[in-house]
């Protein structure tokens, strides 16, 4: 139950913020528009109607989506647990008789949820007045691509919090972490479908965890993944959840062992 | 970037026979070059204070080259799809987006602080500013060096020089000088559009966070062919926020492309013209903000 407070306040918190909600929205919502002008004139130039597997809806979708998800996913970085780390707030969140791990999660759910709702959704709705969107078929649709997009949001969790706890370590966790966050947005599909990419890089991309978390929730909702491909696209999501909280949780032992914090 | 434009004290006897005029004049230039002195003693204090931290300093320029390098590489995988983009070949689309981003890396690199002017207002630091004896801008000028951001020049350069290569470009001296002047009005016209966020700040306290729509989403969007955006999105960057005349007329002439209106020449020529209104705009937003500032009382 102390999680389930946690993710309200935090979830209240967000609520608070309306200026930057709205700000962020139009900003989002211009780069998408621009985003699907561009795929527009790329499929319109060529007279082609399918790239990739991708039809000028799914791709125009696509864009919607992805920009849908900056804020749920915190796509530009997220850098809170890195700043009390860097400041030594951190003694006092360890003082706390809570799991360290959960406590951020539990924190990090709140603010999606509220992201979702404020700057996920608008976003949609926006874009189905400008353009023609793609909207998941049916029910199992929309069921698979909700257990994926939360996987997803998972996956995204434990890998931010893995950049930010490399504070522990360097001075310069900074920096690298911009590196981080900026190389996944090419990585997961972000800037440009995975489908796209050339064969080499593809193959390569496909062994990260990346993809699971922008991509294939994408293709589930444009309904590309079907039977097989797509219990094993869910499968390979949640492996990554798995994987992916077991190293921030491991690379959080190991780091706060050596943890100095001077002063206080 | 001289004293000229600062709000300094008040000018001394103004409108006084062609005397004043001359006095003022000199006392501009000298005001200029003793400006423009202290601009490169802070500027070298800041190359510096960076090169004390010199792992932050490598991590921090890759970041960047790679941060503004992936929109390169967008263009670089649509490529590898598509043969054209509105008619516009790969070697061509480099050349539009180079020279957008040389222009707001030039921009970036003298107008960072009032890129990051928000800190200032919010901490309340301009007070001090304020009351130092030289000008608000020269000052805000040389707050900030940005080393790192020299990832985007490099960034940017390149693509450019890709561009111009795999053009195999045959221009006389004319075109080429054009090409100078085209990077240069670009970057007057982003060093508006800081000033004008700047500007903001000083009614917002906060910083909004749509301004950078016309910053960075200005500068992605012009790495672009114009024609291909709608028509709402495509007239407010020709006619409102002249983005159009940074990089597209321009190119657009350069490479004798199908011009989308009117005679590509006569719009190549108004670039300049209309980018140095922008900055025009930024400054007297700035000097307006400077005016009407209240502190935060901090």
């Amino acid at each position: 139950m102390l999680h389930l407070a946690l993710a309200q306040t935090s979830f209240k918190r967000m609520v608070s913020y309306r200026a930057a909600t709205l700000a962020g929205l139009v900003t989002n919502f211009f780069f998408g528009a621009m985003r699907a002008y561009i795929f527009i004139a790329l499929y319109r130039g060529a007279g082609k109607t399918v790239v990739a597997g991708y039809s000028i809806e799914d791709a125009v979708t696509y864009t919607a989506l992805t920009q849908a998800a900056i804020a749920p996913l915190l796509l530009f970085g997220w850098w809170d647990v890195m700043r009390t780390i860097q400041s030594g707030d951190i003694a006092s969140d360890l003082t706390k008789p809570i799991d360290y791990y959960s406590f951020w999660l539990a924190r990090d759910l709140g603010r999606a949820l509220h992201d979702v709702l404020a700057r996920g959704v608008p976003i949609l709705l926006a874009y189905s007045l400008v353009f023609d969107i793609v909207w998941p078929g049916s029910a199992a649709a929309w069921a698979g691509f909700g257990v994926s997009a939360l996987l997803a949001l998972l996956i995204s969790f434990s890998w931010r919090f893995v950049v930010n706890v490399s504070a522990f370590w360097s001075t310069d966790a900074f920096g690298l972490g911009r590196v981080a966050y900026m190389s996944v947005l090419l990585l997961s599909g972000f800037l440009v479908p995975v489908a796209f990419f050339p064969d080499w890089l593809q193959g390569l991309v496909r062994l990260l965890p990346f993809p699971a978390m922008v991509n294939t929730p994408i293709e589930l909702w444009l309904g590309m993944l079907t039977g097989r491909e797509l219990a094993a696209a869910l499968l390979v999501q949640t492996a990554w959840v798995v994987g992916l909280a077991a190293l921030a949780r491991f690379a959080y032992g190991r780091g706060v062992a050596r943890l100095a914090v001077q002063g206080g | 970037m001289s004293g000229a434009w600062a709000t300094g004290p008040p000018a001394t006897g103004a409108g006084d026979g062609l005397e004043s005029v001359g006095a003022a004049l000199r006392r501009a230039v000298s005001d200029g070059r003793s400006g423009a002195a202290l601009y490169v003693r802070l500027a070298a204090a800041r190359t510096r204070g960076q090169m004390q931290y010199k792992v932050s300093f490598v991590l921090e320029s890759l970041a960047t080259f790679i941060g503004t390098g992936l929109d390169f590489v967008t263009i670089l995988v649509f490529f590898t799809r598509f043969d054209h983009i509105g008619g516009w070949t790969m070697p061509e689309v480099a050349l539009l987006y180079g020279l957008v981003g040389v222009s707001f890396a030039l921009a970036q690199f003298l107008g960072a602080g009032f890129e990051d002017f928000e800190e200032v207002i919010r901490r309340g630091t301009f007070d001090q500013v304020l009351v130092k004896p030289r000008g608000a801008f020269l000052q805000v000028t040389g707050s900030q060096f940005p080393l790192r951001r020299a990832g985007r020049l490099l960034q940017a350069g390149t693509v450019l020089a890709l561009a111009l290569w795999w053009l195999e470009v045959e221009w006389g001296p004319g075109k080429w000088a054009f090409l100078g002047w085209t990077v240069l009005g670009g970057a007057l016209f982003f060093m508006g559009l800081l000033l004008l966020k700047a500007a903001v700040c000083f009614f917002t306290v906060q910083s909004v966070e749509a301004t950078n729509v016309l910053t960075y989403g200005g500068q992605e969007m012009a790495g672009y062919p114009m024609h291909i955006y709608g028509p709402w999105l495509r007239r407010a960057f020709v006619f409102v926020v002249p983005l159009a005349f940074v990089n597209y007329f321009p190119a657009v002439y350069l490479l004798g492309k199908p011009s989308p209106m009117g005679d590509a020449a006569t719009y190549a020529a108004l670039a300049f013209p209309l980018c140095g209104v922008v900055l025009l705009f930024g400054i007297a937003a700035w000097r307006v903000g400077v005016r009407h500032y209240q502190s935060t009382g901090s």
